[in-house]
């Protein structure tokens, strides 16, 4: 993910498109837009699991995005830039809601529910589909802390590395795979053997 | 949460770099030491079997039906959002008094408005009087109006935008056939004096024009 982006099939130079946004363009800050809704949708999303706040939080991130263009950095990566405001956006929301970032939204996998484990409880020895392990995947992930997720999604989903990750999160690579570290471990826990061989 | 220093053991340190092994980020050193621990360790190879799943998952998984939304839809929300604050940004204080004027219900509208008026009688006064028109006169200016003349003058404050340039400047008050009597204050205000029977006009020319924030008539408390 670099400084350019397919969009269709058209090369998008990001940085150029950036440089039109910060002066202004009302064109430019739509292409911007309609090239970054999909994958800010999908992190917000995955990060807050929270369907009602990821409008909001996408909005007010394409408008910090238009006030601060001024202020963007070509050296960087677009990406990484409108994804770490999108990231302290997110948090901001959380924050708000009464959300502690660093915790998960439940602690056992009984909180979950029945509904949310189809297979490997009920029929361990069947084989999972990905349907399947997407769905119990799913509910897995709202055990981890929005923090977590947001290293998983920023890793598996949107292809960062590390080191990007540690620039969108503002903090150091160590953090990151800390975060990574524990996010495995909870989800191996969560999942469960049985899971775990499915996959 | 305690950070953890990854600098322990070979597959420790092999074992967090996986996820980005997976997702194909590492860097030409780090690379090569995974593929060289992996050929040596069954446990990492279950691992990065177990990631690329987990990885396929997460890129597969669909996002909910409420979030598939329209693009064009939400821009649209987004930039009327956007507009009206650059816009109210550039809105003259005149305009914006305007708006909330109108926003404002009835009865308190009769309530502000006669000590309003009283006030900006006292307003005029006090930028009118309160400083008194320079004595002096440069050679380019016309020679002191007699009178007789100067009842054939209207007065009006105008505060223009602190960044209009002075050529913009200029420009209006030969359009408006306006000529400076005094000003700026303190507060940026000028006096202009019209002809009497174009001073609605100017007026209203100035409200419209871009880099003027606030056109007031001064005389009627005083003059009529």
């Amino acid at each position: 993910m670099g400084s350019e982006a397919t969009r269709g099939d058209t090369l998008v130079d990001e940085v150029a498109l950036m440089e039109r946004v910060a002066a202004e363009q009302m064109d430019a800050f739509e292409a911007l837009y309609r090239l970054y809704h999909p994958r800010l949708t999908r992190f917000l999303m995955g990060m807050t699991h929270r369907p009602a706040l990821v409008e909001e939080i996408l909005d007010d991130t394409m408008m910090v995005v238009w006030r601060r263009a001024h202020t963007y950095d070509p050296e960087a990566k677009v990406s990484t830039w409108i994804f770490g405001i999108a990231y302290r956006q997110a948090l901001k929301a959380l924050r708000q809601c009464g959300v502690d970032a660093s915790v998960g939204d439940v602690r056992e996998l009984g909180d979950l529910g029945e509904a949310a484990l189809p297979s490997a409880q009920v029929a361990p020895d069947v084989e999972l589909h990905q349907r399947d392990l997407r769905a119990i995947l799913d509910q897995a992930m709202r055990a981890l802390s929005a923090e977590q997720r947001a290293v998983i999604e920023l890793t598996y989903y949107l292809g960062y590395a590390c080191r990007e990750i540690a620039i969108i999160m503002d903090c150091p690579v160590d953090t990151v795979k800390t975060r990574m570290f524990y996010a495995r471990r909870r989800l191996k826990a969560l999942l469960g053997a049985s899971c775990e061989e499915a996959m | 949460m305690k950070v953890l220093r990854f600098e322990g053991s070979a597959h420790s340190e092999t074992e967090r770099l996986l996820p980005w092994y997976v997702n194909g980020t590492l860097d030409d050193v780090e690379q090569a030491r995974v593929d060289q621990h992996l050929t040596l360790c069954p446990r990492c190879q279950r691992e990065v079997a177990l990631l690329r799943e987990l990885q396929s998952a997460c890129a597969d998984a669909p996002a909910p039906a409420q979030l598939q939304v329209d693009p064009t839809a939400s821009f649209r929300r987004l930039r009327d959002r956007l507009q009206p604050t650059r816009a109210q940004a550039r809105k003259s204080l005149l305009a914006r008094t305007r708006d909330a004027w109108a926003g404002t219900p009835a009865w308190l509208r009769a309530a502000v408005a006669v000590p309003s008026a009283l006030a900006l009688g006292l307003f005029g006064l006090v930028l009118f009087r309160g400083e008194p028109p320079a004595a002096y006169r440069t050679l380019g200016d016309a020679p002191p109006a007699d009178p007789v003349a100067s009842a054939d003058l209207r007065h009006l404050v105008v505060v223009f935008d602190p960044h209009i340039e002075h050529a913009r400047m200029q420009q209006l008050l030969r359009a408006s056939q306006a000529r400076i009597v005094d000003g700026p204050n303190e507060a940026g205000a000028y006096v202009l004096a019209v002809p009497a029977a174009r001073e609605a006009s100017v007026r209203d020319a100035l409200r419209a024009a871009e880099g003027v924030t606030m056109v007031e008539s001064l005389d009627p408390v005083e003059r009529r």
